[in-house]
């Protein structure tokens, strides 16, 4: 109870000189995973407030704006304790989200410098693995308590001074599937932060974007060369969405990763199959990976010849369920099967590093 | 000694060879001695037969052999239904050579994609006793159904239809099973669930049949497969500590003594009729109720048929409701139809459109460092899969799926590609100077299975019976573990092996399961418990470890009892006979064995 009440006090007095600090002047980034976006921010809107790991304060978020009021991130601020066996120091640092909830870029307050345990201040090197560390939402701190990171088989090389104090919450060595992804010497700092930039704030902020998403926000979102902005207006598109935006689509998925490619190739609707865009993404058959190879496999019955002539061509690329689906498909509409594209079957069936090329071969016997 | 015991009354109880006028068919599996081959009978139900495989792990195998006797002299022709494992611009991996009476036949085997006839060779015989063996030359999984011998040219049929009717004509099979036995339960899959039914059943005085395609018990946790059991024991930790394993290392050698703990404390109970390497091929169901289920000796090709009141399906892929007609489903449902959104991780946890992109099979395996250099062959064949990632280890996340893959009809690509994986990303590590030493102790060659098909009960477990807390009247498991949802590395970045998952948790309190997803919504007397169970794809994610399926086990093993006692079927314990049914529960654990 009494460490308890003494956390408290400690906490609580840092929170006040933390109340005052957080107030000041929004600096650049230190690391930025997005253009610079934060430059065109000419505004700023407090829009809510939220707590991290320590519900004993709470953070104003802040959304900037462009000198047009068009949202451009979310941006926090914060001055958090990092605590250790009760004894506690303040953690200043500037959080960037983008609009759809995700770290960005973190920026740091020139006279209170991030520093490890020892009070040695970050290197170069250590601010970019803490960004890296906080761009991973799936982190190997997230499922962990502040006990679980360390060995207790191994014991610390020296004892652990923290703001001038000696502490022995560190009764062993960082795990070293741990110590890999945090910042040496800024275990409690890293994980402060993370938990913090991965915490309840994002769900506040995603709430927040939904209530001003409109028709400038979607097409801002689709226009943008950000995967996450892509993915939160493809999530939103009617089926007439998806026909008018399909070429800007196509453009998306050609780059996209396998993930939202067969999000959006199995969300898409059947118009769109058979519209002349569509044909992009089968000339690029061969490089697409397997799983949206399937996917386009699938919906050859809506799409153009010209799809299956793709397809025939990137034919000794294909696994064997997707050239049986293929070969099923030819066999109950002969119709669509071309002289040209049987001598590609025929060169694919003759071709001896194709895994499957017998399957073509009974194919075309039948 | 034993094996050969087994393999030669396995011959006395029926001779798994044939004759007929124009030919002599040999099923590789029931070979006198198989050496250092083993039964694989994973995928019968989809390429016919159990078959022998060379998996020496790069080392060859000792010869598998046989003998029979020929009646008549003649020039055979000499064929062995096989297949190259891995088609492609190298020699493929799985070769292997018949001898008969010592001389070698001409062709090399295992070199044509997909299961067939390969012609061995043409060899003069005379009649009396033919002494054939199967000489592995690689060392990497060249694998034999059967072999044929023929006066003719004629090949035999390749596979379908026409293969299961030769087959059959071959073998002079009976419509039927010759032996027919007469359970009170009769469980399908020794498996953990299978295990803790059938000891909970037997406890309580019902003569249970225990069918299981292995020879040893646990499934997933035996010292085949080597995954540890995870969750707590709920009301059946006597039960379940006589059968589950320590928490090892995944892929531990230390699941051999588990191994041992979980058979000896099955094979006490008299009233539990083992039947190891049996494997069940067909269920059949008059009106809405099974009749019998018919499996078959893995190795001799024996049949029986398994008769009883009560069922359950404890195969991990629902085999017995599939083939009873049990309502089931397969596959991610849409996010939409329970709404089990994990916003966080929206399609990666549930997606929007229903699919069958389930959670993958793993196979786990095991190196050592010797004390010396140690040369593990080339493998060309295996490159195309692990590409350049090297490895001296394996682990959970050795997991493949893929959309156009299901994991019981494609298990065969499945574990092969995994295989491939491992065998590859080794001999990338191999190149390293440091690793030198390494070499491969132990690789499995059975798929550690996640997901499959999922029988369909009164009730359908979900996600959100875990969030909403439900306490059901008839919560008879219970679970802490999160809910553990896997996916592909490489959805997230191309640049990873296809082999390798993630796993998201989902972190729960105390969850629980009810009794209403342990039997069949549609055939009468079907239990079912382990994976099969009914739940939905998110759902699975947690209660499928294997402490909590050996709960369902134990609990369905009970509503057997119980069922027993009154004449009833399971839906009716839980209209009729909850109180009986907790009662029989709650004692279990000061129950002296």
């Amino acid at each position: 109870m009494n460490i308890l009440l003494f956390r408290f006090i400690a906490v609580s007095i840092l929170l006040c000189i933390i109340g005052a600090k957080e107030n000041g002047e929004r600096n650049d980034p230190l690391h930025f995973a997005m253009q610079k976006e934060y430059q065109l921010a000419t505004d700023q809107k407090e829009v809510f407030s939220f707590s991290g790991l320590d519900s004993l304060g709470e953070h104003a978020m802040f959304l900037l704006y462009t000198g047009d009021h068009n949202p451009l991130l979310y941006y926090s601020n914060i001055v958090t304790p990092v605590c250790i066996d009760n004894v506690c120091k303040p953690m200043y640092i500037q959080i960037y989200w983008n609009l759809v909830g995700e770290y960005v870029g973190y920026g740091v307050v020139e006279d209170n410098l991030l520093s490890k345990f020892d009070h040695d201040l970050f290197e170069p090197r250590d601010y970019r693995k803490l960004h890296d560390l906080l761009l991973d939402k799936h982190s190997i701190l997230e499922r962990r308590k502040l006990s679980d990171l360390f060995d207790p088989g191994k014991k610390p090389e020296k004892a652990i001074e923290f703001n001038g104090e000696e502490v022995d919450a560190l009764s062993g060595a960082t795990k070293k599937e741990i110590s890999e992804s945090v910042v040496e010497g800024a275990l409690y700092s890293c994980y402060t932060a993370w938990h913090l930039v991965h915490g309840t704030v994002v769900k506040k902020m995603v709430n927040h974007i939904d209530s001003l998403y409109n028709a400038h926000l979607a097409n801002y979102f689709i226009s943008s060369p950000y995967i996450a902005y892509q993915r939160y207006a493809l999530q939103r598109f009617s089926e007439t969405e998806y026909i008018n935006q399909l070429p800007r689509i196509i453009e998306i998925l050609k780059s996209s990763k396998p993930l939202l490619r067969t999000y959006v190739l199995k969300k898409l609707p059947d118009l769109a199959w058979a519209k002349g865009d569509i044909l992009k993404l089968y000339e690029g058959f061969s490089n697409l990976d397997t799983n949206s190879k399937t996917l386009l496999i699938k919906n050859l019955s809506l799409a153009d010849d010209s799809a299956l002539m793709h397809v025939a061509g990137g034919i000794t690329g294909v696994t064997k369920n997707q050239l049986r689906t293929f070969l099923e498909f030819l066999a109950e509409k002969p119709t669509r099967l071309t002289e040209d594209m049987l001598a590609l079957l025929h060169a694919a069936a003759e071709n001896q590093t194709y895994a499957h090329n017998y399957l073509i071969a009974e194919f075309l016997e039948r | 000694m034993m094996k050969r015991i087994l393999y030669l009354l396995g011959l006395i109880l029926i001779a798994f060879h044939a004759t007929a006028q124009d030919g002599i068919f040999l099923e590789a599996e029931a070979f006198l001695d198989p050496g250092g081959w083993v039964v694989d009978p994973q995928f019968v139900q989809q390429m016919s037969s159990p078959y022998l495989m060379a998996h020496g792990i790069g080392n060859l195998v000792t010869n598998a052999s046989t003998t029979f006797d020929l009646e008549k002299a003649g020039s055979y022709n000499v064929w062995a239904r096989t297949k190259n494992w891995v088609p492609g611009n190298w020699d493929p991996p799985g070769r292997f050579k018949v001898e008969i009476n010592g001389t070698d036949l001409a062709h090399t085997l295992g070199v044509t994609p997909g299961w067939g006839w390969e012609l061995a060779g043409e060899i003069e015989l005379k009649p009396g006793s033919i002494e054939m063996q199967l000489v592995d030359l690689t060392g990497f999984n060249g694998r034999c159904d059967a072999i044929y011998l023929s006066t003719s040219d004629k090949e035999p049929p390749r596979a379908g239809e026409a293969l299961a009717k030769f087959r059959k004509e071959m073998l002079q099979e009976p419509a039927s099973p010759e032996v027919t036995k007469e359970y009170d339960l009769v469980i399908t899959g020794g498996g953990i669930a299978g295990c803790a039914a059938a000891i909970a059943a037997a406890e309580q005085g019902l003569n249970v049949a225990l069918i299981h395609d292995r020879p040893v018990l646990g499934g997933n946790a035996s010292s085949e497969i080597r995954v540890h059991t995870l969750g707590i024991y709920g009301h059946y930790s006597r039960i379940l500590k006589m059968i589950d394993t320590e928490h090892y290392p995944n892929g531990s050698p230390e699941a051999i003594y588990d191994q041992e703990k979980r058979d000896n404390n099955v094979k006490k109970y008299d009233r539990i009729d083992l039947h190891l390497n049996w494997r069940a091929y067909d269920a059949v169901a008059v009106d809405s109720t099974i009749q019998y289920v018919d499996a078959r000796h893995t190795y001799s090709g024996a049949r029986k048929r398994f008769t009883a009141p009560l069922f359950l399906d404890a195969t991990g892929d629902g085999w017995i409701g599939y083939w009873a007609g049990a309502e089931y489903t397969y596959g991610r449902e849409s996010v939409y139809q329970y709404g089990e959104e994990w916003e966080k991780w929206g399609e990666l946890w549930s997606p929007e459109e229903p699919d069958n992109f389930v959670m993958g099979s793993s196979i786990l395996w095991l190196t050592e460092v010797a004390d010396r250099p140690q040369i593990f062959p080339a493998v060309p064949w295996a490159k195309e899969v692990a590409r350049d990632h090297a490895a001296t280890a394996g682990e959970w996340y050795w997991e493949f799926s893929r959309n156009d893959l299901h994991q019981i009809h494609d298990g065969e690509e499945i574990r092969d590609h995994m295989l491939r994986a491992i065998f590859g990303s080794f001999s990338n590590a191999k190149a390293d100077t440091a690793n030198l030493n390494y070499r491969l102790q132990w690789v499995s060659y059975l798929l550690g299975k996640r997901e499959s098909r999922r029988l369909v009960g009164d009730h359908i477990f979900t996600l959100n019976d875990v969030v909403d807390d439900v306490m059901f009247l008839d919560s008879v498991v219970a679970e802490t573990r999160e809910i553990d949802v896997h996916f592909q590395q490489n959805l997230q970045d191309e640049s990873k092996p296809d082999f390798l998952s993630k796993a998201l948790f989902y972190k729960t309190d105390r969850y629980h399961i009810p009794y209403r997803s342990l039997y069949s919504r549609n055939i009468k007397n079907l239990f079912m418990a382990g994976r099969c169970f009914s739940c939905s794809h998110v759902g699975l994610g947690g209660p499928r470890v294997m402490r909590t399926t050996g709960q369902m086990g134990a609990a369905a093993g009970l509503a057997a009892v119980i069922c027993n006692r009154h004449a009833i079927n399971p839906r009716e314990v839980y209209q009729k006979h909850m109180n009986e049914y907790w009662d029989l529960i709650v004692i279990q654990k000061g129950l002296k064995q």
